[in-house]
């Protein structure tokens, strides 16, 4: 858990403008904000600084939010960091496969800004 | 192991058939050179012609002619009476001039070879003989010879004491022998069995012998016989003849003719000179200068002949009697025959112009035969006018031809129509000239009216059949198919005549079959005859081009009147049915295929359209929440036309990505216990903005319904589809109405609009993908034509049904009907009626 009162987001997303967006809203709702824009770099930057969420795109390149997901939940330092997949599949096998992996929500594309900051809200606020 | 390459019979018949003409010439030149030879060369003359003609008959019976003992004792009769007797015989001659004295031992070979000689006479005449006819003749010539005999020679021999005792027994022991031999000889000339070459040849030889004996008789009592004179030829023609005779080919290939008894001339003449042969003697003793002694025996003799000649007369008579009983019974079953056959027979006399009919034509003609004299006029004049012309021609052509075969009509007395089928033929002398004219006449009138209607028939039959498309058959139950019947329109089928296979009688239908069909064809025909099903069956034939088609055979087991089963059927040419098929199929798939192409892109598409879409939305919301800077009052009207165009965009992004999930099979359901009336409500309060904004009176009657096992988000997906429908397509000032309520076991919901409505043609199509009314694209209402497919679908992955009630220009009402939960739902719904 990160030290200062203000909780650490890493948000992973290939599409820079959604990266971009995600990441001036949830600045604004008041958190510290990670931007990672493939699946590679937002597993450094979640061993590297132990973010206290994650919301991660699921078809990244390099690796997949499935494929990072599970990788953090494989590793001492970051097994507990809650993870929020966005995904533009729909399908509940998909759904399913994201909490196989250790995904605790998921929030499907195309979603509204505030949605995302709700949930955010919601697990950061369970802790 | 020796296997004889022919028959021994033939085999020799080749070598042997031909034979008796040389051996018979060249045994005529040494007969006939014998008077000229020295006493020894007329030995070896001699034992030349019995010896050769022993080892023809030997070498003859190795072909198995009728009778071989016989033959073989005519065999021993050249050996015994030639070689033997004649030998001892000529030596004598040879050495002393003058011939042994009669009891010498050449005399006991030639009465051996006589003995002989009768013994195969009568082995030769045995068998086949029917009656006592044949023993009567033997008899009368045994007798009336015998008288001869004793008158002229035995008589004599008998009073004279000159000779010695042993001389005189010879002469009278040949004569006796020769009377029967000259006996059985006549037989055999008279019997109907041996008129043969070989049997002239035989008995030729027999009257040779007899003559050279009588003639010896004779000479030996006139005391003037000399030995190796002429004298001598009958007895060396003796030796010659049976060889000859054994020789000749009729003797085993001709057999001898049968035919019946011919009582002609020359037997009556026979039957006249045995009678007359006693009195005969008995007159010229009387005349002669004969010693009055001989009465008795004259008397007893011309008894006996007359006894013989009486019975054998009336064996003839008796015969005769019989034959004309047959031949009347024969008459009668001829008349039946003819009364059966509708047939009759006439004869016409040319020479004296005499026509006769048998009772069998009056018959047809129905004519009584004391009335009717029958005349080639009278006749002409029965016969239908038109026919009369042509009957003349054509008996007038048969004079000409010889034979004629017609049909004509004939009138019978009480006017009534036959038709007549007649033949005739022409007799003519031996001169060549014609003498009589004789032929039937079949009344055909029933035959020929039966075979007019069966070829009506047969015809009418032929028709319907041509007329048939494809080919009808009938065959047997066999490995070719063997065809009793098939159609002309085989030949169009296949490429060969229909008379090709009938009876297989140029190819088989089964080799027409094609090769890979031929065992699965065979096997599901005989498994419908075994069980008494019809067959139906498609397979390919190879057509005589080449060509492969494809037939639809269809046809059963039937039995046959013989107790056979065949087959019938119908044979169809299918072939572009077939390939219609296989096309169509074809065409399915590559449908199909790129029926799942376009989902797959409307898919893709679409997810790819909800990144940027993402993007788009979010920083509007920026822009119009100010997060970005002062936005002011035009600027956010201009960005919120911006954000209803995004979200509609959105909205069909959606849309579409969730037909494609429906045809892909792969529509989930998030089911949860729903209150329907809750998400009618949602929905309608969420729609009431934009019907107030149309001016369009939305309400809502919503009764109590039990809880639904149910996809609220899809529920309310379906709810807001429907009332977003009835409002666009609802003109201003109009209403729109939304219920619940339980109805015939379901639970259902209705959306209601007094819009512009739906034609019937339109409403059939109403829930096909992207189908837009032709009044909505007219109008241009804004529209995917997707709202209704997913509603429908939608309810139906509720086990729903979705319904449209239209009429065009008053309005439209949509119904989605659930299936009831299960009872205690119900039973709950009426407790929350009752509360």
């Amino acid at each position: 858990m990160n030290e200062s009162s203000t909780p650490l987001v890493l948000v992973a997303d290939d599409d820079a403008d959604i990266l971009a967006l995600v990441k001036f809203r949830l600045e604004r709702a008041g958190y510290a904000v990670l931007a990672a824009s493939d699946g590679e770099e937002a597993l450094r930057l979640a061993t590297e600084q132990s973010p206290d969420l994650a919301v991660l795109d699921v078809m990244m390149p390099k690796l997949d939010g499935y494929e990072v997901t599970s990788r953090l939940r494989q590793r001492e330092e970051t097994r507990d960091v809650p993870v929020i997949l966005l995904t533009a599949r729909v399908q509940e096998a998909d759904v399913a496969r994201g909490f196989e992996a250790g995904a605790d929500d998921y929030v499907k594309k195309p979603f509204s800004p505030q949605e995302l900051g709700a949930r955010v809200q919601a697990i950061l606020g369970r802790r | 192991v020796s296997i004889p390459s022919r028959h021994p019979r033939t085999a020799f018949a080749g070598s042997a058939g031909t034979l008796w003409a040389p051996y018979l010439t060249l045994g005529l030149a040494v007969v006939a050179s014998y008077r000229f030879l020295p006493a020894l060369g007329q030995l070896i003359a001699i034992e030349l012609l019995a010896v050769t003609g022993t080892a023809a008959i030997v070498a003859r019976l190795r072909g198995r002619p009728e009778h071989p003992l016989g033959w073989r004792l005519l065999a021993l009769v050249c050996l015994a009476f030639g070689v033997v007797g004649w030998g001892f015989w000529q030596v004598e001659v040879a050495v002393s001039g003058v011939p042994p004295a009669p009891g010498s031992p050449a005399d006991v070979f030639f009465f051996a070879g006589e003995a002989l000689c009768l013994a195969a006479l009568v082995v030769l005449l045995l068998r086949r003989e029917p009656g006592s006819g044949p023993l009567l003749e033997a008899a009368m010539a045994a007798v009336a010879f015998g008288t001869a005999a004793w008158v002229f020679l035995i008589h004599d021999y008998v009073r004279d004491d000159t000779l010695a005792l042993a001389a005189r027994a010879t002469q009278i022991g040949y004569a006796a022998c020769d009377v029967m031999l000259l006996a059985l000889a006549v037989r055999i000339l008279f019997s109907p069995g041996r008129r043969t070459g070989a049997y002239w040849l035989l008995t030729a030889g027999i009257g040779s012998l007899l003559s050279a004996d009588l003639l010896w008789n004779w000479l030996t009592l006139a005391g003037s016989y000399a030995a190796g004179s002429y004298y001598d030829l009958g007895w060396l023609l003796f030796l010659l003849l049976p060889g000859v005779a054994a020789l000749h080919p009729s003797l085993l290939f001709d057999q001898a003719r049968r035919g019946g008894r011919h009582v002609g001339a020359r037997y009556l003449l026979l039957l006249a000179g045995a009678a007359l042969a006693a009195p005969l003697l008995l007159a010229v003793e009387a005349f002669g200068e004969v010693d009055r002694d001989d009465v008795a025996f004259g008397a007893v003799s011309t008894a006996l002949l007359t006894g013989l000649v009486l019975a054998r007369m009336a064996g003839l008579i008796r015969e005769e009697l019989r034959l004309s009983a047959e031949v009347r019974v024969q008459h009668e079953r001829l008349e039946e025959a003819e009364r059966l056959a509708r047939l009759g027979n006439w004869e016409w006399d040319l020479t004296e112009d005499e026509v006769s009919w048998s009772s069998g034509l009056y018959r047809i003609w129905e004519l009584d035969p004391s009335e009717f004299t029958p005349s080639y006029e009278a006749f002409i004049a029965t016969v239908h006018p038109e026919d009369r012309e042509f009957v003349e021609t054509t008996l007038g052509g048969a004079l000409d031809t010889g034979s004629a075969e017609f049909e004509f009509r004939v009138i019978r007395p009480g006017g009534e129509e036959r038709v007549v089928h007649a033949s005739a033929g022409l007799v003519r002398d031996a001169a060549g000239r014609p003498i009589r004219m004789v032929g039937t006449a079949q009344d055909v009138t029933e035959r020929n009216r039966a075979e007019s209607a069966l070829a009506a028939s047969e015809t009418r039959f032929r028709t319907l059949v041509s007329n048939i498309p494809g080919v009808v058959y009938r065959c047997a139950l066999d490995a070719d198919w063997t065809m009793e019947f098939l159609s002309d329109a085989i030949e169009e089928l296949s490429g060969y005549p229909s008379s090709d296979f009938i009876g297989n009688r140029v190819r088989s239908f089964a080799s027409i079959i094609h090769p890979d069909d031929e065992v699965e064809m065979e096997r599901r025909i005989w498994d419908a005859v075994d069980a008494g099903r019809m067959y139906a069956i498609e397979y390919r034939i190879v057509r005589a081009d080449g060509a492969t088609r494809w037939v639809l055979e269809r046809g059963q087991g039937v039995l046959g009147a013989s107790g056979a089963f065949h087959l019938d059927g119908t044979i169809l040419d299918i072939t572009e049915r077939r390939e219609g098929e296989l096309a169509l199929v074809a065409q399915n798939e590559r449908l199909e295929e790129l029926d799942r192409m376009k989902d797959e892109f409307i898919a893709l598409v679409s997810h790819e359209l909800r990144t940027p879409l993402t993007s788009i939305r979010g920083y509007l919301d920026l822009l119009l929440e100010g997060e970005v800077g002062e936005v002011t009052e035009e600027q956010q009207n201009a960005l919120r036309v911006v954000d209803r165009n995004a979200e509609r965009l959105t909205r069909l992004v959606g849309d579409l990505l969730f037909v494609a999930e429906v045809e892909a099979g792969k529509l989930e359901l998030e089911r949860r216990t729903t209150d329907l009336t809750a998400v009618v409500r949602d929905a309608v309060e969420s729609a009431r903005p934009t019907a107030e904004s149309k001016s369009v009176a939305l309400t809502i009657v919503v009764d109590e319904v039990p809880t639904l096992q149910g996809d609220p988000v899809r529920l309310a997906q379906l709810l807001d589809n429907l009332v977003s429908n009835a409002i666009k397509f609802t003109p201003e000032g109009g209403q729109v109405g939304v219920r619940t309520y339980v109805e015939d076991g379901s639970v259902s919901l209705e959306v209601t609009d007094t819009g512009m409505g739906i034609s019937a043609e339109d409403q059939r199509r109403l829930f096909e993908r992207f189908f837009r009314t032709q009044k909505a694209t007219a109008e241009a209402i804004q529209g995917t034509g997707l709202g209704l497919a997913i509603s429908k679908a939608i309810v139906e992955a509720h086990g729903g049904t979705l319904a449209v009630a239209s009429k065009e220009g008053h309005g439209t009402t949509v119904r989605a009907a659930f299936p009831l939960p299960a009872p205690h739902g119900s039973e709950a719904r009426q407790k929350e009626v009752a509360a």
